[in-house]
């Protein structure tokens, strides 16, 4: 069991995923079932709905030294709840743009809707999140060299 | 003015803290990286500039960092283990801080003596030489001469004091301390003349600063003031933020906090401020200080009644940022000569 | 109607306000008892109504003291621009509309009064008087005339002053323009010059800026839009933002105070102005205003009627990148 935490902790780069219970939260889960192969570097909080997310959680998870962050929910219109996909969607474009105003790089942030038979697409949002932030790190290397 | 009195030419002034800076960490008036002045430590002695106005810098941070970590812990299946931080080792210097600034720094270190176990953190103030800069020119909000005397903060505090003439600045050496300081200054006797030249610059910032607006400790009870209409009449338009606890150089007020971060984390002590509204909040939600009139008042008897009552000095030296920066003009200076006036009007006196 | 001096009616319209009881108490502005420099006034008694005056110098968005606990109904002497700040907080059901006497004053500008010490002759410490004289405010101080422009020396949010004209009132006083003045408007050029800016180099801008930050909350506490009963900076549970200087508390607490206020603020700059360390405070309020106005249409406080933008949404709001706008 320490090993398995160790391990966990060791594990970077380190995503924090907050996902929505009724979309993305289980296509992550079929990616799983359907043994599709993405990085294991990922920590899920899973939401009730895209539209719990606080921007405050996004910022609060990088502060923590999290190595990027992903937002998942429904695609528009396929709201469990009918519209909080909609609020978060305004929220989540508008922190786009300050995250991309302040400077911050875009390999630590990524906002996506997929959907609970979208378990292919969620493990290709993974797989291109690491590898993102993979390439950046090297660059940060190359640049003390 | 007590002490010895030597000249050190302008030119050397850049020498004499690359001198000082070899044997000790000093801070100095700098200019800062967003091109405000600052006192910061001093990397390049070339680039203390002691024509900068550095009068509403934050001076705290020189004693007392906002943040400052105490020690690190880590937790595992073994328990916690904990990894001291070591505190600053050495001597360390103030250069060209105001002689208000200096005696701040010094009253505060009474707090820190009281009882039977000193912290080790008033010691720092006191283990920290001053070199001071004296005023030629009051700032807007300066009141230094109206709570006291510059003069009389400079002997106060200072180890050595510089005060600005032509061609130079005139050097008294007011303790042992300050004599090993300028000793490396390579300052020779100073003439007659440069003497009265300084004395004029002395008496001149007294002048400058109007003699009727003079303050100094409250003598009444707390209870005699406590009723006070100008801390609410005042306290009506303070919004309670921490620009003139934060910024004043003898605001001493901290919380210590643990952070966690994964399985590790830090204690540490920041800066806190009484005109915060949670700095009195009771865990059952009570809070005894519930509005900024009470917060308002407890920052004026602090220094203006409490102090005195404790160690016989204000625990306010003039220095005036608190009024200017206040982001609604506050001044604690007319708060107290209100409150003076009030207390003289219902005793039937009147106040000089 | 020309009216060259406002202030005798200022006066007697808050003594009547609180002699007849229409409201508990006038927030206006009175000259600072030490500068002269007009400060925030709380006033109760009619008999305090002679100390009110309005000036170009009245920078203060006294909005801000309408937040919360104050005694209401509250009278509140407010330039065209500061009335956003009401009709936000009424959007939001901070307050009602009921609870405020709105005095609008006509303004064409507020000088910055950090210019007074550029334009005076010698250091001055009390302002005797405040003259308007066509195009310049002549301060008169202890010493010397300092002369101040009403176009050069303008507030950064005056020069293109975006609206002139109060959104509420229950009394006007004083002349307001008719329109903007039409200058460029610094705070957007301020934007701008950031976003032409690098990434890496936008992000060496904001660390440094934030890293300055003292954590004293002056640009909350003056924020009239900051209304919160607790700021989730003063949660301790979770302690959302840490107390700590050292890290990333301070970057957390401005963007997500960028993001309380995108589209809520209406750009009075009061938190740059209080800001001890100067801190460039607006530049991140000014482009979430722009962020918001782009994408949703939506600019805060210019109209009773609009509801505030991240309560409602519209099919067609702009997507994700990788995503089409509109329903899939």
């Amino acid at each position: 069991m320490e090993a398995v935490q160790a391990q966990h902790e060791d594990k970077r780069p380190k995503i924090v995923a907050f996902l929505c219970n009724w979309c993305s939260y289980a296509g992550a889960d079929l990616a799983g079932s359907g043994r599709m192969d993405y990085p294991a570097n990922l920590r899920v909080i899973r939401v009730p709905c895209s539209g719990r997310v606080d921007p405050l959680f996004v910022l609060k998870a990088l502060e923590q030294g999290a190595d990027a962050v992903l937002v998942s929910g429904c695609h528009p219109g396929d709201c469990h709840y009918a519209k909080g996909n909609y609020y978060a969607r305004r929220r989540l474009t508008a922190l786009l743009e300050l995250l991309e105003f302040t400077g911050v790089p875009p390999h630590k942030y990524r906002f996506e809707w997929v959907s609970a038979s979208e378990g292919k697409e969620f493990a290709q949002v993974i797989r291109e999140m690491v590898e993102a932030l993979n390439a950046a790190e090297q660059k940060a290397a190359m640049a003390h060299v | 003015m007590k002490g010895t009195p030597l000249f050190l030419p302008g030119d050397r002034v850049g020498s004499w803290v690359g001198a000082l800076a070899g044997s000790s960490t000093v801070f100095g008036p700098q200019v800062g990286s967003s091109g405000r002045p600052e006192f910061a430590l001093v990397r390049d002695p070339s680039a203390v500039d002691l024509s900068l106005d550095a009068r509403r810098a934050s001076i705290r941070e020189l004693w007392m960092p906002q943040t400052e970590i105490l020690f690190r812990y880590r937790l595992d299946s073994q328990g916690a283990t904990l990894e001291a931080v070591p505190r600053p080792e050495g001597s360390r210097v103030a250069f060209g801080i105001r002689p208000c600034e200096a005696a701040a720094i010094r009253r505060v270190t009474h707090v820190f003596r009281q009882g039977k176990h000193p912290d080790p953190l008033g010691l720092e103030a006191e283990g920290m030489a001053i070199v001071g800069l004296y005023c030629a020119s009051p700032r807007r909000t300066c009141f230094c001469a109206q709570v006291g005397s510059p003069v009389d903060m400079a002997e106060e505090a200072c180890d050595v004091l510089m005060t600005p003439i032509s061609g130079g600045h005139v050097l008294h050496v007011m303790t042992d301390r300050g004599g090993s300081l300028a000793g490396v200054s390579g300052a020779a006797q100073a003439t007659s003349d440069q003497v009265s030249a300084a004395g004029a610059v002395h008496a001149g910032l007294i002048t400058a600063v109007p003699a009727d607006g003079a303050i100094g400790a409250l003598e009444a009870t707390a209870l005699e003031v406590w009723a006070s209409e100008v801390f609410a009449d005042q306290g009506a338009r303070c919004i309670g933020c921490g620009v003139c606890t934060f910024l004043c150089p003898a605001c001493h007020c901290f919380d210590i906090l643990d952070e966690r971060q994964g399985t590790g984390g830090a204690r540490y002590r920041c800066w806190d401020s009484c005109q915060f509204d949670h700095f009195t909040l009771h865990a059952s939600r009570h809070n005894p200080r519930h509005d900024q009139a009470a917060r308002l008042r407890q920052r004026v008897l602090h220094k203006f009644l409490y102090m005195p009552q404790e160690f016989g000095v204000t625990g306010c030296t003039g220095c005036g940022r608190c009024a200017e920066l206040c982001p609604v003009g506050i001044s604690i200076r007319q708060v107290v000569a209100d409150v003076r006036a009030a207390m003289a009007q219902e005793q039937g006196v009147t106040v000089a | 109607m020309s009216d060259p001096d406002p202030v005798p009616t200022l006066r007697a319209k808050a003594r009547e306000l609180l002699e007849q009881g229409t409201v508990r108490a006038v927030v206006g502005y009175q000259s600072h008892a030490e500068s002269g420099l007009p400060v925030p006034a709380v006033i109760t008694r009619p008999d305090q109504a002679e100390a009110l005056v309005f000036n170009p110098l009245c920078a203060h968005n006294l909005s801000r003291y309408v937040q919360g606990g104050a005694e209401k109904p509250v009278a509140v002497v407010a330039k065209a621009c500061d009335t956003r700040a009401l009709v936000v907080m009424m959007q939001e059901s901070h307050i009602r509309r009921e609870d405020v006497f709105v005095i609008a004053m006509g303004c064409t500008g507020i000088v910055d009064a950090a210019r007074i010490d550029e334009r005076a002759r010698a250091p001055w410490r009390r302002i005797e008087a405040i003259r308007t004289d066509g195009d310049a405010v002549a301060v008169e101080t202890d010493a010397g005339v300092a002369r101040l422009s009403l176009t050069e020396d303008l507030l950064p949010r005056c020069v293109a002053c975006p609206v002139p004209q109060p959104v509420i009132d229950d009394v006007r006083l004083g002349d307001f323009p008719e329109a903007p003045p039409g200058r460029p408007d610094p705070l957007a050029a301020q934007v701008a010059e950031i976003e032409a800016m690098g990434r890496d180099e936008r992000r060496r801008f904001f660390s440094e800026t934030y890293n300055r930050c003292i954590r004293c909350y002056a640009c909350r506490n003056v924020c009239p839009l900051c209304f919160c009963e607790k700021c989730f900076a003063d949660e301790t549970r979770p302690q959302w933002v840490p107390r700590s200087t050292l890290g990333g508390g301070n970057e957390l607490y401005h963007m997500v105070r960028a993001m309380h206020l995108a589209g809520r603020c209406i750009g009075c700059g009061a938190c740059e102005r209080a800001c001890p360390v100067g801190l460039p405070l607006m530049a991140v309020n000014t482009k979430m205003a722009q962020v918001v106005d782009g994408m949703f249409g939506h600019v805060a406080g210019v109209r009773m009627d609009d509801t505030p933008p991240f309560a409602v949404y519209r099919d067609a709001d702009p997507d994700l990148p990788g995503h089409g706008g509109g329903k899939s």
